[in-house]
């Protein structure tokens, strides 16, 4: 194995900013295909024109995302861009596809590497596609390191939970903050097996029980859901989970990247929704609307949908939580993000939803109406 | 019973099947009528104001329909096969219509398709197993609705064959010629479509439908303008429909309401794939109607009539 790869030069591989799940890709990239990695550049302004410029006309924002960070991690020095999507049946399926195009078009001359041209139900199409990045790829390394990840990835998610439920109660501003991107920082370190990452898990999870906080005997809990990047990306959702968080609010958000993939049976939450969804409604309508739901039913007191702007799936979605909202007396906000929306305009948005809830609460507290224990970290 | 049909969506794909295979029943069925400015003003009123602008005219129709009908007809089409899925749309219209009149709680006779299976969905399966699932809702027996469904799906054939034989003709024929690229709830619709068919007839150019196509053609030829990630079956069609009469026409017009998903990208293919022939984009959202449209319908047969004489 080593002898032939002293002829062949690494490559230099990049995926698109998404949310904290890079390191991950990361890893896997350097360890399990032993390839250097290119960390796409921080989103700005820039990221967003240059996707903006170079996409189709409306196209959903997520898709503008990823390819203005494809363009950025090329000038970078990328030579080999990855795109994941294509695990869902939407437009997403074809982002790889179209990307590719662009980014032809455009004359760069890379290597595209499109996951939705593998199958889940053909293992083989995936190596197929690793072998594009490392045609010498060992396969016990990427098992390895795969295993590794898995593991990450669920440490990765269980942390992020605990800071978005948290970190609107901290006394000390960005103490969650900080903590959680040392954690990233250690994965990033960490010996490619499943103890070391859960240690590391371990000890932050201590750390961040020590962060001091002062939690209210009854803190407005909001359930958080929405369309699959723009709810796990705190770019393209404006930060608003941390926006939530100044308001004091407990921020629940069941959809992230471990449970749609690992723990999720949507057999058991259309049987959760039936009374609202005889049939499926497709891509993740069946999980957001199951999530909201449990959280009506706990008497949480609100909902907030975050979506890109004509997101088909999420927009559909909408009738069936407006019913939920009513029947269990949930407000409910729902927010459309583009490439451009303005800070202010959500901000306003957010206060005016947070003032209402919270009045609701009060009223409800002085009432005596039963209120449900909010559950402990 | 009165089943309730609204004339949009997978109406001017599927219409023929269903009203056939109901007419054979001897059930009493009625056809919502054709759009106009109200119906599309109620869809939009109900619907969400960045949905497209064909689930707003399909929303209207449905909410003309409550007071005529016992039922709805609301198919669940997640697929029409093992070529690709539809439009996630069509999968929540029902979800939708019985949360939005969530009190009126209108009743809707369903069938379900899902070649994948992967749903789990009670009367998942092709098209005939699919069918076969109404016949509690409808009083009859499995064998009257196999008859009916198999008797109105060779109907249905036959009249799109028909219909595609008729654009063949077209495309061998005379006179300057255009390939409409759309889906077909948008080029048929009264409102949307029919005004801007008419405009080009009115300039004496010939129109082909980029729908009317061998489907299981179609499927093999879009892999020249696109890879196998294609995921939607109309699309699919659709660049078929290109592939198979670009060299034929003299421009292509591609015809999409705000914002559609899957048009979103499908046109940036065609757009970038066909270098030879003009193109116009025909980006509708249902506010101002002919005008502004008109002017760009007249400048673009202006340059196919000459490109054409440079040519010939
Ligand atoms: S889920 Fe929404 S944002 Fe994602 S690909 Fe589909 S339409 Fe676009
Ligand atoms: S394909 Fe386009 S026009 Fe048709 S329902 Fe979907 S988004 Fe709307």
């Amino acid at each position: 194995m080593k002898k032939k790869k002293q002829n062949e030069p690494k490559r230099n591989v990049s995926f698109s900013q998404f949310g904290s799940y890079n390191l991950l890709f990361e890893y896997f990239i350097t360890h399990g295909l032993e390839q250097n990695y290119v960390r796409p550049p921080e989103i700005t302004k820039r990221t967003m024109e240059l996707g903006n410029r170079n996409s189709p006309d409306f196209v959903c924002s997520p898709f503008k995302f990823t390819l203005g960070c494809f363009l950025e991690a090329i000038e970078a020095g990328a030579d080999t861009i990855v795109q994941v999507g294509g695990v869902v049946a939407c437009r997403l399926k074809y982002y790889g596809s179209m990307q590719k195009k662009i980014i032809e078009d455009l004359g760069y001359d890379i290597r595209f590497v499109n996951l939705a041209e593998a199958s889940r139900e053909d293992p083989r199409s995936f190596l197929a596609l690793f072998r594009k990045i490392n045609p010498d790829f060992s396969l016990v390394k990427i098992l390895r390191t795969g295993i590794t990840v898995v593991a990450m990835l669920e440490a990765l998610d269980r942390v992020q939970l605990t800071v978005s439920k948290n970190a609107g109660f901290e006394l000390r501003d960005g103490d969650f903050d900080r903590e959680f991107r040392r954690f990233c920082g250690r994965l990033l370190k960490s010996p490619n097996d499943p103890i070391s990452v859960y240690r590391i898990y371990r000890e932050t999870k201590k750390n961040m029980r020590a962060i001091p906080t002062d939690v209210p005997e009854h803190p407005l809990r909001i359930a958080v859901i929405g369309e699959y990047y723009t709810v796990m990306d705190d770019y393209s959702s404006h930060n608003i989970e941390k926006k939530m968080a100044k308001y004091g609010m407990r921020v629940e958000r069941w959809m992230n990247v471990s449970h749609t993939l690992l723990h999720y049976s949507a057999p058991k939450r259309r049987k959760i929704i039936r009374d609202y969804v005889q049939y499926d409604m497709g891509v993740t309508t069946t999980s957001n609307v199951g999530f909201a739901l449990e959280c009506a039913k706990k008497g949480f007191d609100g909902i907030i949908q975050l979506k890109s702007f004509g997101c088909t799936p999420e927009i559909d979605a909408m009738p069936v939580l407006r019913s939920i909202s009513s029947d269990y007396d949930i407000p409910i906000l729902f927010f459309s993000f583009d490439c451009q929306n303005a800070d202010t305009g959500i901000e306003t948005r957010l206060e005016a939803f947070y003032d209402m809830i919270r009045l609701k609460k009060e009223a409800q507290l002085k009432s005596g109406a039963p209120e449900r224990a909010a559950a402990a970290i | 019973m009165t089943v309730g049909i609204p004339r949009a969506g997978m109406y001017y794909r599927c219409g023929v099947l269903w009203e056939n295979f109901l007419r054979s029943l001897g059930e009493d069925y009625v056809v919502s009528g054709e759009t106009n400015k109200a119906i599309l003003e109620k869809g939009s009123a109900l619907m969400a104001d960045e949905s497209c602008l064909s689930s707003k005219i399909y929303m209207g129709h449905v909410d003309s329909l409550l007071d005529r009908c016992d039922c709805l007809f609301v198919p669940w089409l997640s697929n029409f096969g093992a070529d690709g899925i539809n439009c996630t749309r069509f999968r929540a219209y029902h979800a939708m219509i019985s949360n939005i009149y969530r009190e009126r709680a209108p009743k809707l006779l369903t069938y379900a398709i899902d070649y994948s299976g992967t749903q789990d969905m009670k009367h998942a399966g092709d098209e005939e197993t699919a069918f076969m699932s109404m016949a509690k809702a409808l009083g009859r027996s499995k064998k009257e609705i196999r008859d009916a469904y198999r008797a109105a799906k060779q109907i249905s054939e036959e009249d799109f064959a028909r219909r595609v034989a008729q654009a063949e003709a077209v495309a061998d024929g005379e006179g300057t010629k255009i390939l409409i690229v759309g889906h077909d709830y948008s080029i048929y619709d009264a409102y949307i479509g029919r005004p801007i068919i008419k405009a080009f007839q009115n300039f004496g150019m010939k129109l082909i439908d980029a729908n009317l196509v061998d489907r299981r053609q179609a499927q093999r030829d879009f892999r020249k303008l696109s890879d196998g990630t294609l995921p939607w079956t109309v699309s699919r069609e659709l660049l078929g429909g290109v592939v198979r009469y670009r060299d034929r026409v003299d421009g292509i017009v591609l015809l999409t309401g705000f914002p559609c998903g899957p048009d979103s990208l499908v046109n940036e293919v065609i757009k970038r794939e066909v270098d030879d022939k003009p193109i116009l984009y025909l980006l509708q959202d249902g506010q101002d109607g002919l005008a502004g449209v008109e002017t760009r319908i007249e400048s673009f047969t202006d340059i196919l009539t000459y490109h054409g004489n440079g040519e010939r």
